[in-house]
């Protein structure tokens, strides 16, 4: 049994067909990169895997369970997501979205801390998220999406925004995930500047996978 | 971790933003203002006839009120991509619905309270003999149309002409709130005692849509 | 307090088992459009049913109904009232239940349901609406008058409308037919309280009471009786066309309207 296994997948928006017939089926301990130009599909993929937005067809599993069964809503608690948007609150500081995370999906206080420090996020930790910049808005959105240590994180254009040295923080990060057994699922243009060396490709193209394979 | 604690998780957030921001309750408490005020300089009425309808205009002045407030009910979410957030919560999505619709119960509660003062200051209406009745009155219409109202908003989100849409949504199903309540105030206020079916019904109408509301939200923020 | 809350759910739960009889003409609907070529043959026959049935009516209403000694002939619009009274109500349960059935299986044909009996249902609360001032003027000498019965139709008739409206804005969207189905849900769970809202802010009203009580002339009951069963017949013939009509629009994407049920 995979960690992660799509059946036949499809997403409709209205006449719009954004996913059609997608099957795949990823084991713990990967690192997946998730290729595709604009409007192919990877940010519809990345919403269906991380139960926002329930497949028009076909079924999702996340480590043996539906995650859209009510009954079933505690695996939602094992998968990390970082979307095109940072997901945090903007009148309140970075500190008080961890908490209200935190309490959201049952994490203890005491793990706040060593993701703040891991993301270097100190300096900012009081400020109020509409000020902040760019770079740190993503990576406080990053550490939202790292509480809990999830066991399926999923993020889309991680890198945006982030400088070469934060980038490269990023990825010595994803790679330690991959090795203490997470399914790492990233969503990134080849543009995006240095890539980590992925243990496999899936290439999305008009909403069907039309690639899969070792990475190159 | 139970879904009770993401209900108070929520709850909480909502009121200290609420408190940080003030631009919710401060627009409510203005409008309100604003609307008393012109109430009283523009309806000339004996005193006898403003007894008769100071409790309906008092809750139709609060019906309009909390419509500015129940609008808003998703706007930090929907500000910073932070509904994933709730959509995502690990449990029986009913819960984030418990703790939205406490917050705005209670800032209903406010705004009636807030209210009741105007209508003294502006229109004479004298609480002393009738405060317990009204008080329980506003807690229950606070609760009914922040239940509905909260399950309404999230709908509107994402659909056009939304400002349009939720009062049109809303006031056909809060009616009784309007009428129960401001049968009771009014009672209340003329020294009449309150029929226990009123208090029952009422009672039964918050508590069906906060059920209702509950069993319904999951299906609701799915999409 | 007890004894007269329990004596109003005992009043809500006579309209429950309208409601019940409405779920099984509901499911017998539902069934209706399930195979569509097979099924159109079953609608054209509850349509000639339909057609025989008014034709009957009206016959009733203008050759055997008596003239009322005090109100004259305006007095047969009440008729057209009376009758359509349950296919505005069925056509409540028709959209809660569909909602219901949508939420918990995804299954268009739910959400069509709901539809129908919405598009239907606002038919007849309409003529409720339009026939009442008719009948006002020349009895009582005022367009519109607050009574409970055409007041609570008023209110049913903003639910109706809120919940079309819902629909045509939300079209399109991903979510559509998961809200209107809540809408649907929690309208129709209103409407008891609508009612008792409405019976105790108007106090004594000008409505004629309820002649059956009193003791309606045979002639008199048999008509309306007549008119029920023709009108429930019609309703039911115009929401399983409606489903038809959805049925074929979900199966050519390209031939939906902005109205479209689909």
């Amino acid at each position: 049994m995979s960690a992660v296994e799509l059946r036949g997948v499809g997403k409709d928006y209205g006449p719009v067909r954004a996913l059609h017939e997608i099957s795949l089926a990823l084991d713990a301990g990967l690192l997946v990169w998730l290729a595709g130009a604009n409007g192919a599909g990877k940010s519809t993929l990345l919403r269906v895997l991380g139960s926002l937005t329930r497949p028009t067809r076909g079924s999702v599993s996340l480590f043996g369970v539906d995650p859209f069964r009510a009954a079933c809503a505690a695996v939602r608690g094992r998968v990390g997501f970082l979307g095109q948007e940072a997901s945090l609150y903007g009148e309140l500081s970075v500190a008080e979205n961890l908490h209200f995370c935190a309490r959201l999906r049952g994490v203890a206080e005491p793990e706040l801390e060593p993701i703040a420090a891991e993301l270097e996020l100190e300096p900012v930790l009081h400020q109020r998220v509409r000020t902040l910049s760019q770079g740190y808005r993503r990576r406080a959105g990053l550490a939202r999406a790292l509480l809990g240590s999830p066991s399926l994180l999923l993020l889309d254009e991680p890198w945006n925004g982030l400088d070469a040295a934060a980038g490269e923080r990023l990825t010595r990060l994803l790679v330690r995930k991959r090795d203490g057994g997470a399914v790492v699922l990233v969503a990134a243009h080849e543009a995006s500047g240095p890539l980590p060396r992925f243990d496999r490709t899936l290439r999305l193209e008009g909403g069907s996978l039309s690639a899969e394979g070792a990475a190159a | 971790m139970s879904g009770a604690s993401v209900a108070r998780a929520v709850f909480a957030k909502d009121l200290l933003l609420d408190f940080r921001t003030r631009d919710r309750l401060g627009h409510m408490a203005v409008f309100a203002l604003l609307v008393v005020a012109l109430l009283s300089i523009a309806v000339p009425a004996s005193a006898d006839e403003r007894r008769a309808w100071s409790p309906a205009l008092l809750w139709m002045v609060l019906l309009f009120a909390s419509l500015l407030g129940l609008a808003r009910s998703f706007q930090s979410e929907a500000e910073g991509g932070a509904l994933a957030l709730l959509v995502q919560a690990p449990v029986d999505r009913g819960w984030v619905f418990l703790g939205k619709a406490g917050a705005n119960a209670l800032a209903l509660f406010g705004v009636a309270l807030w209210t009741a003062v105007l209508f003294t200051v502006f229109l004479d209406v004298d609480w002393s003999e009738a405060w317990r009745p009204a008080l329980a009155a506003g807690a229950l219409g606070a609760l009914g149309l922040a239940a509905l109202g909260t399950l309404l908003a999230a709908m509107s989100v994402a659909v056009r002409f939304r400002e349009f849409l939720l009062p049109v949504l809303l006031f056909p199903l809060v009616l009784p709130v309007l009428v129960l309540a401001s049968s009771i105030t009014g009672a209340a206020l003329a020294g009449r005692p309150v029929p226990g079916l009123w208090w029952g019904v009422f009672a039964l109408y918050d508590w069906v849509f906060v059920v209702l509301g509950y069993l319904v939200f999951d299906y609701v923020l799915e999409d | 307090m007890v004894s007269a809350l329990v004596t109003t759910l005992v009043q809500y739960l006579v309209s429950g088992l309208v409601m019940l009889s409405a779920v099984l003409a509901a499911a017998w609907l539902v069934w209706l459009s399930r195979d569509l070529p097979a099924r159109i043959g079953g609608a054209r026959g509850v349509g000639a049913a339909a057609l025989a049935l008014l034709a009957l009516w009206l016959g009733l209403v203008v050759g055997y109904a008596p003239i009322e000694q005090v109100q004259g002939v305006v007095q047969k619009i009440f008729y057209v009232h009376i009758p359509a009274i349950i296919p505005t109500y069925l056509g409540f349960a028709l959209t809660a239940v569909g909602g219901i059935g949508y939420l918990r299986t995804r299954a268009e044909s739910w959400d069509q349901l709901a539809a129908s009996g919405a598009e239907v249902g606002v038919i007849f609360c309409t003529l409720m609406l339009v026939v009442g001032p008719i009948w006002a003027k020349p009895v009582w000498g005022h367009w519109w008058v607050w009574d409970l019965r055409l007041t609570s139709t008023l209110v049913l008739w903003f639910i109706y409308v809120a919940y079309l409206l819902l629909r045509g804005l939300a079209y399109g969207s991903d979510a559509a037919r998961t809200f209107t189905s809540v809408y649907g849900i929690v309208g129709t769970a209103a409407i008891p309280f609508v009612y008792f809202a409405v019976d105790l802010a108007q106090g004594s009203t000008m409505h004629p009471s309820n002649p059956a009580r009193e003791g309606l002339p045979a002639e008199m009951g048999r008509t309306v009786g007549a008119g029920m069963v023709a009108f429930l017949a019609v309703f039911a013939w115009l929401v399983a066309r409606r489903m038809e009509i959805a049925a074929l629009e979900a199966r050519s994407p390209a031939a939906r309207a902005p109205g479209a049920l689909g």
